[in-house]
């Protein structure tokens, strides 16, 4: 990966990459890491075909990659500094989609949040594929190629996915 | 619901955390030192390489047998189209399998939507025996296949699967529509399509492709999309109606079909605009095998969506039924049933001592007091007056479950007794699963 390729990556996808950082180790200092580690084994990447074609989807599996490798380190220091919740107070820019009342932000926020929480308990393996389908807007296939499962195996995930978070947040969802 | 999900997951998750320009700033400038690498380190590197050169190695072998994969999609379909290919160095077992007798070729098209799609063939189960077809160490013959091709009704081609996976990445993200799903399908290059077997009586949302270890191979030929689907036979529901849905998205469509809870048909929604393609699957009723179907459904594995605490619990050492009003024998049947607690489960069955399974066992309950009840909760859904709320609900009530054809009677302080998979007659906590329906009953019923 060049320089510039480099430095195009990071504006491109710098937000696709670090939320999903974010979601996937808990922590602002965890992601901080992943996210730098996944830019810079894509830097010694050599080969620009794998990244050439889709950087994005490139980068996740990366990331995903790495991420599993270290998953022990990170969890045990996730047990001693409790989980962060994540993105509180990151949603300026929900206010430029015509929110007009503050009443309403707030509501929003709120169910946001525990959008958010609905889907940080799921398990890691529910976790990534509804991540990448509605954090990163990746297709099933493209799913099935960045975590390396059948497309399948990523449906049947979301279909279980999607059927533990919508009991999880039935009232949320009505309210 | 669905769509509210959705909405809702795309905008809560709508990735808006970056990493700030120091850590950026950091990693633009860690390259620049990784560039500037000395010999010893590019050498370092070249090892490194080298390793990375085992891993292109198996990413290969990954890769060549994706390509069997799609050769036997290939040869399945151009058996199907042509009869040229029997014989042919690709003709693998797969491919004989929907050559032989038993496979069903059925080439019928249905447009709809912007699509022309036609179901080609379908094999399963027995007939696949006799071609040997290891998948994920499992014999295919417990396995169903089929085979469809969709065309744009435009004669525009369908694009090239194999450049899909590298569509476009730049997805332009509209929250306020409230569409994204459709933008995503048209961002995306190549819609993305939903075929799965369905079968009648059981609620296709739950049932089906994504729920029956399915998966699917998409290879596009002259602008001719055609997918393989294979999913856990469903043969075996053949005394069932047995059909074969396509939508556009990535799940099923709930708004694109009608299911008749009371009569299990499953049905086009005519007022649909879209793709909403439904097949009737022809099989040979003789091919059910009602016991294994329903040790299936048990096994399928919605069961690990229930509360797994909340089943099987004690009851607190004061715990009381208490009589209610309007069931007259609301308590004494909550009460009766309590003692066969620790029977076995058996599915068909309506022994209380030998072996029930859920409707049964509230239909053996009730004959005790002379009160008679179908042996299915479809009809049992049917009897007595609606209950509104778990709160308003008395002892004896009847209440049955999202997950279909479960049916407990209600003890009063949210527990209910009832004939469980794998457990046995219990006691558990009523909301172990989404509560469908509370019924009380408040005479003698049916005759």
């Amino acid at each position: 990966m060049t320089k510039q390729e480099l430095e195009m990556c990071i504006d491109k996808y710098n937000k696709d990459i670090y939320s999903f950082c974010l979601y996937l180790t808990g922590s602002p200092q965890e992601a901080d890491d992943l996210y730098q580690d996944t830019f810079l084994t894509a830097v010694e990447c050599k080969e620009k075909i794998e990244f050439g074609n889709n950087p994005k989807s490139y980068l996740l599996s990366t990331a995903l990659r790495l991420w599993k490798n270290r998953k022990r380190k990170y969890a045990w220091r996730r047990r001693i500094a409790d989980m962060q919740p994540i993105a509180e107070e990151r949603d300026a820019d929900m206010a430029k989609s015509a929110e007009p009342s503050p009443e309403e932000r707030i509501a929003r926020q709120e169910k946001d949040m525990s959008v958010r929480t609905a889907v940080n308990k799921l398990p890691d393996k529910l976790k990534i594929v509804v991540l990448l389908f509605y954090m990163e807007d990746l297709s099933t296939a493209q799913i099935a190629e960045t975590v390396k499962i059948p497309a399948g195996t990523v449906l049947s995930r979301l279909h279980r996915a999607r059927r533990i978070l919508k009991k999880e947040l039935e009232d949320v969802l009505n309210g | 619901m669905d769509k509210k999900l959705d909405d809702a997951l795309r905008n809560a998750l709508m990735p808006r955390d970056e990493a700030d320009l120091r850590l950026n700033r950091k990693i633009v400038n860690h390259a620049k030192e990784q560039r500037a690498m000395t010999q010893r380190e590019i050498t370092q590197r070249t090892m490194t390489a080298k390793r990375k050169g085992k891993l292109a190695a198996v990413a290969s072998a990954a890769a060549a047998v994706l390509c069997v994969t799609s050769i036997t999609v290939y040869a399945a379909w151009r058996y199907l189209s042509s009869s040229d290919v029997a014989g042919s160095a690709r003709d693998i077992s797969l491919a004989e399998a929907f050559a032989g007798e038993q496979a069903l070729l059925i080439n019928e098209t249905q447009s709809c939507g912007d699509y022309r799609v036609t179901l080609l063939g379908i094999v399963s189960g027995e007939a696949l025996s006799a071609y040997p077809h290891e998948h994920n160490g499992s014999i295919a013959g417990d396995r169903t296949y089929a085979v469809i091709a969709v065309e744009n009704g435009n004669g525009m081609p369908m694009p090239d699967v194999s450049q899909e996976a590298y569509g476009k990445t730049e997805l332009n993200r509209n929250l306020s529509s409230g569409d994204t799903g459709k933008e995503r399908s048209v961002c995306a290059g190549k819609p993305e399509l939903f075929a799965s077997p369905l079968i009648g009586g059981y609620d296709p949302a739950l049932y089906n492709l994504a729920g029956m270890a399915g998966n699917y191979t998409d290879i596009t030929e002259d602008g001719v999309l055609y997918r393989l689907i294979e999913c856990d036979n469903v043969e075996i529901f053949a005394d069932h109606d047995l059909y074969l849905c396509v939508t556009e998205g990535t799940f099923y469509n709930k708004e694109a079909y009608r299911y008749d809870e009371v009569t299990g048909k499953i049905s086009r929604n005519e007022d649909y605009e879209g793709l909403n393609a439904l097949f009737a699957l022809q099989v040979d009723a003789s091919k059910a095998n009602p016991e294994k179907a329903a040790e299936y459904i048990a096994a399928l594995g919605f069961e690990s969506d229930y509360a797994k605490d909340k089943l099987s619990v004690e009851l607190d050492g004061s715990f009381e039924v208490e009589a209610g009003e309007g069931n007259p024998w609301g308590a004494e049947a909550a009460e009766y049933a309590l003692q066969f607690v620790g029977n076995p489960y058996a599915w068909g069955e309506e022994s209380l001592t030998q072996g029930t399974d859920s409707s049964g066992f509230t239909k053996s309950v009730y004959a005790h007091f002379g009160v008679s009840l179908p042996h299915n909760t479809t009809g049992q859904r049917e009897i007595g007056t609606e209950v509104e709320t778990l709160d308003s609900a008395q002892p004896g009530d009847l209440i049955f479950y999202e997950t279909p054809a479960h049916a407990a009677i209600y003890l009063g302080e949210g527990m209910v007794v009832h004939a469980m998979p794998e457990m046995g007659v219990c006691i558990s906590e009523a909301d172990f699963d989404e509560i469908s329906e509370i019924r009380r009953i408040v005479d003698g019923c049916e005759d």
